[in-house]
């Protein structure tokens, strides 16, 4: 047998396709898991962020409460205030066409907030959802819809998140970038910025 | 973005920032998925020999991806090759374990064979395989990833963590030793 012979066998052996059984057994064990995976990650997640914020927000202030040593500017506020910060922001902040507000924008009531911060989490919420709208708009091809997401995606810069007390140097850089992206009709840094930063 | 009240050096309150939304990670896995799923299974089976294995090596592979996505990477066919190769060879290190083991007669629907399959020449592919299979892992390995997935020098030398001119070494010595391996059953 000579080389080329050893090569052409091989790649017949190897490179054959899959067949339908193949596939079918493929995609079904492939959903399984990543149903499973969903499940039980989701689950983690939340036990952990809710034994964060108990430790964090309640904890915490209990025991430094005598010495207030606080960084946030106006204080810490009671979850219940916390919430109708978020309320009254989501009555005025806009939102694209047909979207939502996601469920995990609200105020854990075992926990303390940052006073003022309601809003500037809303409106970045705001933010990542008309970038998203802008992604939807460019791939399809939507053109004027496009230029309605770009031009509240710009207006975000006199926003309180961008201009309020809450903003450093390297938040106001990081949209700044995503704003330049959209002028420039760069989809993938958009699309980057988003998958780092949008999560729930 | 943060949002914080600090008391000493805890954090009271910070926003989230890092992770992708998982309705952007499950889209992002569909066209992963539908792009690489077949050369990532045509490589396991070449190199774990039992298709049922490998179609779950092939799985667990794109769940490990979805994994990555989740973390704001995106994994392309060189990530999959190389975690479904680490997936394969834990699944060995078990599998040496297993054999210790009584064994439970188990016939898959998916290891039926094709009309395609039925039309390969069936003698010279099982003697490829049993050749193959005989090699030492690295070569055999370089060997199936330039055969079932049609990658370069280049690119096999990025799954298997070794340098081009070691990974052409790899290809050489190991094509030899089939050729000759094969013309001794010949």
């Amino acid at each position: 047998m000579t080389s080329p012979d050893i090569e052409s066998a091989l790649r017949a052996t190897l490179s054959r396709p899959m067949t339908s059984h193949q596939r079918v057994a493929l995609d079904a064990r492939f959903r399984d898991r990543l149903e499973a995976y969903t499940h039980s990650r989701f689950r983690v997640r939340r036990r952990g962020l809710a034994l964060a914020l108990v430790a964090a927000f309640v904890v915490a202030p209990t025991v430094f409460a005598g010495i207030r040593l606080t960084e946030s500017p106006n204080g810490l506020s009671p979850a219940s205030e916390f919430q109708t910060e978020i309320d009254a922001a989501e009555a005025v902040v806009p939102l694209p066409p047909g979207a939502t507000w996601p469920p995990y924008l609200v105020a854990d009531k075992s926990a303390s907030y940052s006073r003022g911060g309601g809003r500037t989490w809303v409106e970045f919420v705001s933010f990542c959802s008309w970038d998203w709208a802008w992604l939807a708009s460019t791939a399809s091809g939507a053109a004027a819809s496009a230029q309605a997401d770009r031009n509240q995606i710009e207006a975000a810069t006199s926003w309180e998140f961008y201009q309020g007390e809450f903003a450093t140097d390297s938040f106001r850089y990081s949209i700044d970038q995503v704003i330049a992206a959209v002028r420039d009709g760069d989809r993938s840094q958009v699309q980057r910025f988003v998958v780092l930063n949008c999560g729930a | 973005m943060r949002l914080q009240c600090m008391n000493g050096d805890a954090v009271a309150f910070e926003i989230e920032t890092t992770g992708v939304q998982p309705g952007l990670a499950a889209q992002m896995l569909e066209e992963i998925y539908g792009a690489h799923r077949d050369p990532v299974f045509r490589y396991l089976r070449s190199i774990c020999r039992d298709e049922d294995h490998a179609l779950d090596l092939t799985a667990v592979t794109f769940e490990r991806a979805f994994a990555e996505l989740r973390a704001g990477r995106e994994p392309g066919l060189g990530w999959l090759l190389r975690t479904g190769r680490n997936a394969a060879i834990d699944g060995e290190r078990r599998a040496r374990v297993a054999r210790l083991l009584p064994r439970r007669s188990h016939v898959s629907q998916a290891a039926a064979p094709s009309p395609e399959d039925a039309a390969l020449d069936a003698e010279l592919a099982a003697s490829v395989l049993r050749a193959l299979a005989q090699l030492p892992n690295p070569q055999r390995d370089a060997i199936a990833l330039r055969y079932s997935t049609e990658l370069t020098v280049r690119e096999i030398a990025g799954v298997i963590g070794k340098s081009q001119s070691a990974t052409q070494k790899l290809l050489d010595r190991g094509l030899a030793r089939l050729k000759e391996m094969l013309n001794d059953l010949a």
